[in-house]
């Protein structure tokens, strides 16, 4: 089944180690991902996705695109998702609908498409670094909604500049 | 089987990597970034090539991911025939166009994965 998934962590290197565990049941061969970041939330609010060191100058724009492909920022309220429809919209129900889970300030979180024939993969290493998993199906995410391009398609080292 | 399914994660590891080459080119200087689309587009062209060989036996949704990832990694290569004249900003759309285009081979690629694993799982 293909599902989005966020898992929220407490801080960035939970987050970090959170991505590459993820990537590792890839490797595995338990879970496919597709796509994944890491998002933070600072303590005044703002998002940003994290980039790879070599290429801050790539990640800059998409990073500013992610923003609103992953309804995010202060007109949003803090919830933070996987789709432009909740930043569009503006109202705070359907932000919290189409993402399916709140990032606080100082918050950070893996978001990442996934393939996955069950689930206890992923929230058992999630689980076990502190994170707290939330998943969406991808069948019920309205297609022209979710931008994917902000994600990685392969594990990356997390820098945020 | 072993061999489509090494065969396949052996495609989108390959794919991943010109991936990551491309973003990497986007900080080069023009001469720099000419080499490297054209060296890019013939690494795509030979993968779209090589995955032409493992689409006979897959499983027909495996098989229409692969099918997609060809055309991608085809219309990735294009870009390459309008190198030679290219401006510096030019050069740099056509590097943005080509990652685009291996993004969604690596995410069609990935997809075929999925679907290979899946199968595999099942029985």
């Amino acid at each position: 089944m293909d599902n989005y998934i966020s898992v929220v962590f407490s801080n960035d290197q939970k987050a970090f180690d959170g991505l590459h565990a993820l990537w590792r049941l890839d490797g595995t061969g338990d879970v496919t991902v597709h796509g994944a970041a890491v998002l933070h939330r600072d303590n005044f609010g703002d998002v940003q996705v994290a980039t790879k060191q070599t290429d801050p100058g790539v990640r800059t724009a998409i990073g500013v695109a992610a923003g609103a492909a992953a309804g995010v920022g202060a007109a949003a309220g803090g919830f933070v998702g996987l789709t432009a429809d909740a930043v569009k919209s503006g109202e705070h129900e359907e932000a919290a609908y189409e993402s399916g889970f709140v990032l606080q300030n100082g918050q950070s979180a893996v978001v990442a498409e996934v393939s996955e024939d069950w689930t206890t993969p992923v929230d058992t290493a999630m689980t076990a670094l502190g994170g707290m998993v939330f998943r969406r199906p991808k069948s019920s995410v309205r297609d022209d909604s979710f931008d994917p391009d902000y994600l990685y398609p392969y594990d990356y080292d997390p820098y945020f500049l | 089987m072993s061999k489509i399914k090494d065969a396949l994660d052996h495609a989108r590891s390959e794919a991943q990597d010109l991936h990551k080459n491309i973003e990497a080119s986007t900080a080069k200087d023009h001469a720099a970034l000419r080499a490297e689309i054209q060296s890019t587009a013939a690494r795509a062209q030979q993968l779209a090539g090589s995955l032409k060989t493992v689409v006979d036996g897959q499983r027909s949704d495996a098989k229409q991911h692969i099918k997609d990832a060809i055309a991608q990694l085809d219309d990735a290569a294009k870009h390459a025939g309008d190198v030679a004249s290219a401006s510096a900003a030019q050069l740099k759309e056509l590097n943005a166009a080509m990652l685009a285009k291996v993004r969604d081979a690596v995410q069609s690629l990935s997809h075929a994965v999925a679907s290979q694993r899946s199968t595999t799982a099942a029985k």
